[in-house]
């Protein structure tokens, strides 16, 4: 058997194999050029490539050059004008190449199979950040596209040190994952981890969105967030060159943090744009907030319901009167405020914003106002638990957390009275205690006797003395 | 597991704490203001209780606060207090007493048979205030006073006002419960009375109790208070009337800015020699008539404003000293200074002498002293 006949018959093979494959796929195109060396077929998505680059720089190429080389290599360097042009040493890499958006080229006169890369995906623009507004910082937030948010970071640190391992996870979904380190910065033993954490994750079938590998990271049991996220690029650079590691998932718009700690929770990048003074300020109003928001009510409840001699009397008689229509417990009067805000929350994330927020204005005025008219709860107990709603906005990330200990420790408090409170605030205390962030105490710097180059903990210190390298010890 | 066993102790421990709590909304609770203690001829304690009571009202749609005055009669306090309940819908609760008020008549009976479950009870607070009615509960609650609609709400504000400190002791029960303990177990205890005026009722403080192992044996009128206090350094502000220097049968009115008193004491030969160094800065506040300003004069306004504060000290330790009185708490310094000293009732072997300074920081009235 000759040559050609060979590749021919390859070729064959090879065409059937992919459409077999790729069977009931009716977005697959397969574009066959005769050449006069003989047959080509480019096999690609319509919907993920650019069709004008295709014909202008692949097919037209193979159709005019005369004569057209007969090996792969020639033709990969003398005839394709594209960027990005391999060799595919397997069937299945070739369908991969098909299916992540590239051109395959089969050839029927010579050995081999190419892909070139001609991705022409619809993707959203870089937009502002939704979750994480700052005021006077920039206003890029990250996109789908992987390739689009890693440029985002390395515009910002322009230096060798800077890794980013690729892991393609899921035997099934195929997904792209990044690994973003700076190397001396970030500790080895921390990377090690991470990676092993993530190769780990090979063996699943799918890897949709970041959270499958957030939920390896993290804590389990906890309601408080061990693993911290982000929208914008200038936020990873910032955690980068602290010494931590960041990962993302080709089509999530956010990167994961990682060691993340409780303070962490505390701190935006507006502080850092900002005044210092005002920064500070800002910074003291979260850690207030967060208080608020978890040892108000249950504050509440234990003054109003066991130890009113705490209370001063003017106080007391108004909530007495105020609560005189009132037919439930004031426990049970607060669980019921409770679940109306997280009814009014729910609603008004899932609405479009438009609409949302004129839910959470009718929820605030008219259910509020209403559910006072109607004897269901008192002005006093709307008041707490509104404010402290209103504060576990201060500190999102910890929402969840604060929902859930605040509930705990209302319950605690509804048996015991402040006995109970403390044993709740104690218990919740130790609970973040024993918490671990890839192997660091989640209290970090709290949590430990160890002196940390951490500068910048309940007030922000001056941009210069903040450490780069937060994870490694003043003695080390 | 540690976490599991911790838990369980912390629960267990918080448990053994709770026995004296329970669970009560505020508006399924009445709150007591003032408590009023006396005793009727068969010797039983009578108690009436000022209460706040909320409620929703019906008719009126609307939710409402008001007063309530529960009144009952029994052998003791506590039989006496837990029989108020049984005209009360909700529980009665004394977290918010304000003032425990004794009647003359249950001050002269003694506190003995009350003063326990007061100062043991969880509600009843050792922070309130104690004082003594000069009448009956009848005119006490039947008083309309204006300024607040609950008299316990009232009388402790009115303990409260510093312009008043240096013509009361403004005992709070904590400070009673103190000096009953020490040296002859004397204490002073505000006195309040009803005043009628043409235009309004009132109920004002007027002297003080003064109380020996519990029992009602005297009473000082506000005047002689403020002397009294010289002698053991509670003047805070205040103010001395004295002749005017120019003019004859006019007044001149000083305000006391600043007055500390030093004791010096020593026992020698039975005798116990008291010395009270009092140290005053004073302003003119009122010369009627006007008055010339010289350094002479100055120097006699201080020379006769020492002098009857000399004279007016002297005095009333004299009176008290012949009672055989300890106001001054005499037999605790002594046992304090002598511990094995075996003097049976200080005063009345004491020579007090007072030495007193009085100096004229100016002519202004300093606002907020009287």
């Amino acid at each position: 058997m000759s040559k050609k006949s060979i590749f021919e018959k390859k070729y064959t093979n090879n065409l059937n194999t992919i459409k077999e494959q790729l069977k009931n796929t009716f977005d697959i195109n397969y574009r066959e050029i005769d050449t006069k060396n003989g047959r080509i077929c480019a096999i690609f998505i319509d919907n993920m490539v650019d069709n004008h680059f295709i014909s202008e720089n692949i097919i037209k190429p193979l159709m005019t050059v005369n004569p057209l080389p007969i090996t792969i290599e020639q033709i990969n360097t003398e005839v394709l004008s594209v960027n990005t042009v391999n060799m595919v040493p397997n069937i299945d890499e070739a369908l991969l190449n098909i299916l992540s958006g590239n051109v395959l080229l089969l050839f029927s006169f010579c050995e081999g199979i190419c892909y070139c890369e001609a991705r022409g995906i619809e993707q959203r623009a870089v937009e502002q950040p939704v979750s994480d507004v700052s005021i006077q910082g920039p206003k890029e937030s990250f996109t789908e596209d992987l390739n689009v948010n890693l440029s985002l970071v390395r515009r910002r640190i322009k230096n060798p040190s800077l890794k980013v391992e690729e892991f393609r996870l899921g035997n099934f979904s195929k997904s792209d994952v990044a690994l973003m380190y700076i190397e001396d910065h970030a500790p080895e033993e921390l990377v090690s981890y991470i990676r092993s954490k993530i190769e780990s994750m090979d063996e699943k079938e799918f890897i949709i969105g970041l959270n499958n590998i957030e939920e390896t990271l993290r804590s389990r049991n906890t309601f408080v967030n061990t693993i911290g996220h982000t929208e914008r690029p200038d936020t990873i650079a910032s955690n980068l060159t602290e010494g931590r590691v960041c990962i993302s998932v080709n089509g999530s718009p956010f990167f994961l943090i990682a060691p993340y700690f409780f303070i962490d929770h505390f701190t935006t990048a507006d502080d850092y744009y900002n005044n210092k003074l005002i920064g500070s300020f800002d910074r003291i109003l979260r850690w207030l907030a967060f208080a608020i928001a978890l040892l108000l009510p249950g504050l509440y409840l234990a003054l109003t319901t066991y130890h009113f001699k705490l209370v001063p009397t003017m106080l007391l008689f108004r909530v007495a009167v105020l609560r005189a229509g009132v037919p439930y417990n004031t426990i049970v009067e607060i669980f019921v405020m409770y679940f109306f805000f997280l009814i009014l929350r729910e609603s008004g994330i899932r609405l479009p914003s438009p609409i949302g927020q004129a839910i959470s204005i009718f929820g605030a005025l008219i259910l509020g106002d209403a559910a006072i008219g109607a004897g269901l709860t008192s002005e006093i107990t709307v008041l707490v638990v509104a404010l402290s709603s209103i504060c576990t906005f201060l500190v999102p990330s910890l929402f969840n957390a604060l929902v859930a200990w605040t509930a705990i420790i209302l319950v605690f408090t509804g048996f015991i009275g402040l006995p109970g409170y403390y044993i709740a605030f104690t218990l919740f205390v130790t609970h973040i205690a024993g918490l671990t962030s890839c192997g660091y105490p989640f209290l970090f710097p709290l949590g430990t006797l160890r002196s940390f180059k951490f500068r910048d903990i309940f007030y922000r210190q001056n941009l210069k003395d903040i450490s780069n390298t937060i994870l490694q010890g003043d003695d080390q | 597991m540690l976490k599991t066993k911790m838990f369980i102790i912390f629960l267990l421990i918080s448990c053994t704490l709770t026995a004296c709590f329970s669970y009560n909304d505020t508006n399924t609770t009445i709150f007591v203001t003032s408590l009023v203690v006396d005793v009727n001829e068969d010797q039983e304690i009578v108690v009436y209780a000022e209460a706040y009571h909320s409620y929703r009202s019906n008719l009126e749609n609307a939710e409402e606060g008001q007063r309530l005055i529960y009144s009952d009669r029994g052998d003791s306090l506590f039989t006496t207090l837990r029989r108020l309940n049984e005209a009360s819908r909700y529980n009665i609760d004394y977290t918010q007493c304000k003032v425990y008020v004794l009647t003359e008549r249950a001050a002269q009976h003694g506190l003995g048979d009350i003063l326990d479950l007061i100062k043991r009870n969880q509600e009843t607070l050792i922070r309130s205030f104690i004082t003594v009615f000069m009448g009956t509960p009848e005119e006490f609650f039947a008083t309309d006073i204006r300024q607040d609609e609950f008299i316990g709400i009232y009388l402790n504000e009115l303990f409260q006002d510093r312009r008043l400190s240096s013509m009361l002791p403004n005992y709070r029960l904590n400070d009673f419960l103190n000096d009953r303990t020490a040296g002859k177990s004397i204490s002073k205890i505000n006195a309040l009375r009803v005043v009628n005026t043409s235009f309004e009722d009132f109920i004002r403080v007027d002297g003080v109790a003064i109380l020996e192992n519990d029992i009602m044996v005297e009473f000082m009128p506000s005047d002689e208070v403020m002397i009294c206090n010289y002698l053991i350094d509670r003047i805070q502000s205040g103010s001395i009337e004295i002749e005017h220097p120019e003019k004859e049968d006019k007044i001149l009115t000083l305000v006391i800015r600043r007055s500390e008193t030093e004791t010096d004491l020593y026992y020698e030969n039975g005798v116990i020699h008291l010395t009270k160094t009092i140290d005053n800065e004073v302003f003119i506040a009122d010369a009627q008539q006007g008055m010339e300003w010289n350094s002479e004069v100055i120097a006699q306004i201080e020379n006769s404003a020492a002098e009857k504060i000399k004279s007016e000290t002297e005095t009333l330790f004299a009176r008290y000293k012949e009672k055989g009185l300890d106001l001054f708490d005499i037999q605790h310094l002594v046992e304090q200074k002598y511990p094995g000293s075996d003097v049976e009732n200080a005063i009345k072997i004491t020579q007090l002498t007072s030495e007193v300074s009085v100096n004229v920081r100016g002519g202004g009235y300093v606002r907020g002293s009287r």
